[in-house]
């Protein structure tokens, strides 16, 4: 059993590592990079508790760490309930697994193993630093330390088994709504309400003006008597630390060591009887034939016929497109909220241009986030590719037709947010405004960017294999220029604007037009040459 | 005297330089060397003397008229420009560097005759001139061997004049000229052109945005104009340019008055001698530490700089134009082509030699500040460690030390390794972003080529059939397939998945072909249907070529993929609407299709339920009607019959044969020979990228040969390189 549980993880990781190394050297040589890198995070995170830690006269304590914890560990496991509800259930290597001549629990095993050592992996380039760092601040003895490794190990089998149990519920509940669209529909309204109101509640709390350093000690206690109270809540994560910090190390591991255990069991008594039954589901015969006929079309341009095509499948897949826009559409909500919180404080001129540039780079990189779409627009075309290539007409307009969309969808956010702002009147209207103009216009030439990544680099053939856009180098390359670019704008609007305003608009605005031109010209150039270039 | 003495000084080397060459022509490049030697030692011999001219550009008024200061400045730039020509030309040649070794360095060598007097005044920075002074005698040994060597350069331009005269190019010598002027324009001239002016260079002032766009600029240009010269023309001149970087470095330096403060022994002053050495002996290792560290010291040095006073002032000046060059002679270097790019290899050498100084700066900072006090690398002082409260700390709490005869040697070794780690992360940074930069350039060099070369065959096509490049190109091929000498090689590969491989039908056939897996059938079929690019070779489908004028080709294809990839979202007859859009068919074409084949496949009832929902058979079948909706001339199929039912599979067997009685071709690929055997009217067999057979249906019928047989039978025989030359229609290069 374990041995077949070995070969299916071994298969797994396999189709996730683009990057392995085939000889002893390349392994030294990443096993050096990957501790490097490690080393120069944990120099980092030090830094910066430590200027947290001195300037700030932040507690860096076993309090904060649990909380530190609580609260990454807690976002870890609604993550990995949403990854594993895919992973587990409707993944497209689940027909190859559960064909190979293994038991559909070895799979499901096999499945969490991978999960777990992902986990493990995430874990290792941030806890990892966060406890050597807190270790380093607090003067810590070796215990700490030879402990904190210990809980590295402990720490991914939360995550994972509870989000192997959540993940069965979820997986109904998407059943349900995807079976009711109007249940999804008022859900998605409850969500928006809640989150209006939660928004609501939050800003009527900021007091106006907001003094940050008279208010500071007093915010200083109420986060600490926050801690404290969300720390109740932290359960494992509190026997985690006493341990580390050497609190009745006996009791606390056998408490740890039972929940493990509790949760294992929970996992194999619930979880896995009712994996097979999840995951050989399948959508044939499952959709309702339409009672609506359609009407055959005349010929169209093909770039309607792409449009058309698009706006169809993006209406089709409105939770694919909530997903994928998550970002976009919490936008407005972010803005709006620290820019509530921002008209809340008296600021100096440096301080609006500040505002300004903030503004710009949180709006800048929460747009950018979502042009991955961009970025694998082509790649998704899978295998559905091979039309496009065989067809006699310009089919390098459906390019057009997918960017239509997504600029539609992020300049209409854009806008919303822009409208947003202006309520919470931290920034004048015009500056406003202007904002919307350069996010706007930056966004477009990142969403271009973002295109010719995936038309120079398309990973058709992955992605009509698995299905997926795990490892897809353009999606990280599409983030790094997005964070870069909003970088870039955000520096250069507080530096511009600080030196003169209006001149300083101007120029912004000019750079976020040269930008756009010159990303214009070079993506048109890049799909005249390398479109039909694309091979299958 | 002193006139008649340098004369004949010039006069007995050039001589003695004829006399040589001519006694050993073979051994011209050696004595050559040698002399340039003898040059470049009188010149370093400079060093030991305490050069006052620029120093005292302000005060020469006391001694001379302005116009002779003026004229004595000048005459400084073009000595600089000749001494750097007379010490590389003889040791690494170039055709224009010859002509102003001839031509241009003789006439400096006069002025400076001429004006010698002025020069040992200017030097000496005294009217009280000594002519037996260190200075004088090297001057007057410098201005020998240089007036020897170009007055024997001159005798050669004069005696090969009509060769020399046919190969001078007035442009070239003069851009060179200029361009060296630029180089060694000694540093010192401008503040005595201009004096002190200009704001200090410790923010963004204006000046320190142009000093900084100017080491932008100046690359790019350099990088343009030598872009398209060789990677030979692109290192003589980087040898001069870090020669030039190296003189005017050295120019002010006096050994004399040199303390341990100022010993050259930071990161860019070392980058100076560094960049000299690696450009002139080609030390790849000393290279690339100066590739990936002294840049980023130099761009640091650069942005930030710590200086007091104008930018103008002798020193600040001479700040920026040595970080310049040590920031931009390395990237030179690589944009040129002059080293190759780095990989991990090379990072790991720069590292050593990196460590290496490191460890040595350690050690000469402790050793040092034991009787002085330097701050070698800023590993001693607070230049960085004020930037950050807790390296500072670090600096002063983690201390090393250690006593050797009573002397306490120090060191902050903490915070030194966090600086070394620092700088090894810096360097991997830079790699990273050095990458990037190398990829773009690649990306868009082959981007330039390629539109190159699609701008070429549209005007080879325009040449061959006219400003109309819709027009069939083999107007006799209108109703066939003609695959010519086809051959495959897939990116990142040098085995070949098809490989000359020639055929042709003609309509009204249905045409089989089988083969094992990897024979390359799908290729063949997606190199026919414009799926896959052609190595080399042609494929025309109805008279036109595929790669050429694809949209024409491509209208008269419909194509049924192997792996029936469809829009799952959409309905059927939503997908077969967009596909006759893409295929521009007309409504009343497309409802009659529709209607005609959806009854032929019963799939009428379920044409308005999203294809999510379909069968294996029924996306199958979905997708043949997409691929006919247009009503094709060629009907290619790869593997239509995989996974369909018996029903489903006789229908498209059906349509095939109903398709090809009416005038049409029908290209498929099949594993199943008994289909073949049945359905087609001819056959063929491919075998690892050869076509190796090739029979009629009546051929198989008269001879009574099973196909099957034919098939097993070549399959077991290795292919042999002439293959192709024994195929033959109707047999086989089997027994």
């Amino acid at each position: 059993m374990f041995e077949r549980i070995k070969i299916l993880t071994l298969l797994q990781l396999g189709g996730k590592s683009r990057r392995r190394a085939h000889t002893k050297n390349q392994t030294i040589v990443n096993c050096l990079i990957k501790a490097l890198i490690i080393s120069a995070i944990t120099v980092a995170i030090y830094m910066v508790l430590g200027l947290i830690k001195s300037t700030l006269s932040f507690p860096i304590n076993k309090s904060v760490l649990t909380f530190l914890l609580f609260v990454s560990q807690y976002i870890g496991i609604l993550t990995c309930t949403v990854s594993l509800s895919s992973v587990l259930y409707s993944s497209r290597d689940n027909a190859i697994l559960l064909s190979y001549p293994a038991k559909p629990n070895e799979v499901f095993v096999s499945k969490l193993v991978v999960a777990y050592l992902g986990e493990f992996n995430k874990n290792l380039y941030f806890l990892f630093p966060v406890f050597f760092s807190f270790g380093l601040l607090n003067g810590c003895g070796v215990w700490y330390f030879i402990s904190s490794i210990i809980m590295l190990l402990f720490m991914p089998i939360f995550p994972v088994f509870i989000g192997a149990l959540l993940s069965i519920p979820l997986q109904y509940i998407k059943k349900l709504l995807n079976r009711f669209p109007i249940a999804y529909a008022i859900l998605i309204l409850l969500v928006v309400v809640a989150l209006f109101w939660g928004v609501a509640a939050f800003v009527a709390i900021i007091p106006k003006p907001l003094r940050l350093l008279a208010m500071y000690n007093r915010f200083i206690n109420g986060f600490l008597t926050f801690v404290a109270s969300a720390n109740q809540f932290g359960l494992f994560y509190n026997f985690m630390t006493n341990i580390m910090y050497s609190v009745n190390i006996g009791l606390n591991l056998l408490w740890l060591v039972l929940i493990v255990v509790g949760i294992m069991l929970l996992t194999n008594y619930v979880s896995m009887p009712l994996y097979f039954n999840l995951a050989s589901r399948s959508n044939e015969h499952a959709v309702k034939s339409k009672t609506k006929k359609i009407k055959i079309q005349p010929a169209r341009p093909t770039l309607l016929a792409f449009l058309t095509k698009e706006v169809k499948l993006t209406f089709r897949n409105i939770n694919k497109v909530m997903n994928d826009y998550f970002l976009i559409l919490m936008m407005p909500v972010v803005l709006y909220i620290m820019n509530v919180a921002f008209s809340a404080i008296v600021v100096s001129r440096l301080g609006q241009c500040m505002i300004t540039g903030f503004n710009v780079l949180v709006g800048m990189v929460m747009v950018t986030a979502c042009n991955t779409q961009s970025a694998t627009a082509i790649t998704v075309e899978g295998g559905e590719f091979v039309l496009l290539k065989t067809a006699p007409s310009k089919t390098s307009n459906m390019v057009w037709a997918k960017m239509l969309i997504n600029v539609a969808i992020s300049t209409f956010f854009i806008f919303a947010s822009a409208i947003m702002m202006s309520v919470s009147q931290a920034v004048t209207i015009q500056h406003t405004w202007l904002i919307f103009l350069t996010i706007a216009l930056a966004n477009f030439s990142h969403i271009l960017w973002s295109f010719q990544l995936d038309i120079t680099n398309p990973r058709l053939r992955d992605y009509a294999e698995s299905g997926k856009l795990d490892g897809n180098p353009n999606v990280n390359k599409s983030v790094r220029i997005g964070l870069l670019i909003g970088l870039v704008f955000g520096i250069f609007s507080i530096i511009l604007l600080n030196e003169n305003m209006t001149i300083g608009w101007v120029k912004i605005i000019c750079i976020a037009l040269a930008l756009l031109i010159f990303r214009l010209l070079l993506f048109v150039k890049n799909l005249k040459v390398f479109f039909k270039r694309i091979e299958y | 005297m002193i006139y008649a003495i340098l004369v004949c000084g010039v006069a007995i080397i050039s001589t003695l330089l004829i006399l040589l060459t001519k006694k050993f022509p073979a051994k011209t490049s050696l004595i050559l060397r040698i002399f340039a030697y003898i040059f470049i030692a009188a010149y370093v011999v400079r060093l030991v003397h305490n050069d006052a001219f620029d120093r005292i550009y302000g005060g020469l008024s006391d001694y001379m008229s302005t116009s002779m200061i003026a004229m004595m400045m000048g005459l400084r730039a073009l000595t600089m420009i000749s001494a750097i020509v007379t010490c590389i030309e003889p040791i690494r040649s170039s055709k224009t560097c010859k002509d102003i070794l001839s031509l241009f360095v003789p006439i400096v060598t006069i002025l400076n005759i001429i004006f010698f007097r002025q020069h040992i005044i200017a030097f000496a920075g005294t009217t009280n001139i000594n002519y037996v002074s260190i200075r004088a005698i090297q001057f007057a040994i410098e201005t020998m061997l240089m007036g020897g060597i170009s007055a024997y350069y001159l005798y050669g331009f004069v005696t090969n004049w009509k060769e020399r005269r046919s190969s001078f190019r007035l442009g070239s010598f003069f851009a060179v000229l200029g361009f060296l002027l630029l180089a060694c324009f000694p540093v010192g001239i401008f503040q005595g052109l201009f004096g002190e002016f200009g704001d200090e260079a410790t923010g963004f002032t204006f000046t320190h945005r142009v000093m900084l766009y100017l080491t932008c600029i100046i690359p790019i240009v350099i990088y343009f104009a030598y872009r398209n010269k060789g990677v030979d023309r692109a290192r003589t001149m980087l040898i001069y340019l870090s020669t030039a970087c190296l003189v005017l470095f050295t120019y002010t330096i006096n050994i004399n008055n040199l303390s341990y403060t100022n010993l050259p022994l930071h990161l860019c002053n070392t980058g100076v001698f560094l960049i000299f050495i690696a450009y002139v002996f080609n030390v790849k290792s000393i290279y690339y530490f100066t590739f990936f560290v002294n840049v980023i010291g130099a761009l640091f040095a650069m942005v930030l700089p710590d200086t007091d006073g104008s930018v103008f002032l002798l020193s600040n000046i001479r700040f920026w134009v040595d970080h310049m060059y040590v920031f931009f002679l390395p990237i030179l270097g690589m944009v040129l082509k002059v080293f190759p790019r780095p990989n991990f290899k090379m990072i790991r050498g720069a590292i050593y030699v990196f460590s290496i100084y490191f460890v040595a700066m350690i050690i000469a900072n402790a050793w040092i500040n034991t009787f002085a006090s330097v701050d070698y690398f800023f590993l001693q002082g607070d230049t960085v460690s004020k930037h950050a409260d807790f390296l500072y700390n670090w600096q002063q709490l983690y201390k090393l030390s250690v006593t050797i005869n009573g002397i306490t040697y120090t060191t902050a070794w903490v915070y030194d390794i966090f600086i070394y780690f620092g700088y090894i992360l810096l360097m991997f940074i830079i790699w990273i972003f050095y990458d990037a930069i190398f990829k773009t350039q690649d990306h868009y060099t082959r981007l330039i080529e390629l539109q190159k070369s699609d701008m070429l065959d549209i005007r080879e096509l325009r040449k061959k059939i006219g400003n109309d490049i819709t027009k069939p190109i083999n107007p006799r091929g209108k109703n066939m397939i003609k695959i010519s000498h086809f051959t495959k090689i897939y990116a990142g590969s040098d085995r070949k998945a098809v490989d000359d491989f020639s055929l042709t039908v003609k309509a009204g056939q249905v045409f089989g072909f089988i083969g094992h897996n990897g024979a390359g059938k799908s290729t063949l079929i997606k190199s026919l249907v414009g799926i896959q690019s052609i190595t080399s070779g042609s494929i025309e489908v109805c008279g036109y070529d595929i790669t050429k004028q694809p949209l024409q080709a491509k209208l008269n294809i419909g194509y049924v993929s192997d792996n029936h990839a469809v829009y799952e979202k959409l309905t059927g007859r939503e997908y077969i609407n967009y596909v006759a859009d893409l295929y521009l068919v007309s409504k009343e074409d497309r409802e009659a299709r529709l209607a005609r084949y959806a009854k032929m496949f019963h799939l009428e009832n379920d044409l308005d339920r999203e294809i999510k929902g379909y069968s294996h058979g029924m996306k199958q079948k979905l997708v043949v009607i997409a691929s006919i909706i247009h009503n094709p001339k060629v009907w290619v199929l790869d593997e239509p019959l995989t996974g369909l039912d018996p029903i489903s599979s006789f229908q498209i067997k059906s349509l095939m044969r109903e398709m090809a009685d009416a005038g049409h071709i029908v290209f498929f690929s099949s594993h199943v020979i008994e289909v073949l055997e049945k359905l087609c009217d001819r056959v063929a067999i491919i075998k690892q990228g050869h076509l190796v057979g090739e029979y009629t249906s009546d051929q198989l019928k008269t001879k009574k040969m099973s196909l099957e047989d034919i098939y097993l039978d070549v399959a077991d025989e290795a292919v042999t390189s002439d293959v192709k030359n024994t195929i033959v229609t109707g047999t086989t290069n089997s027994k």
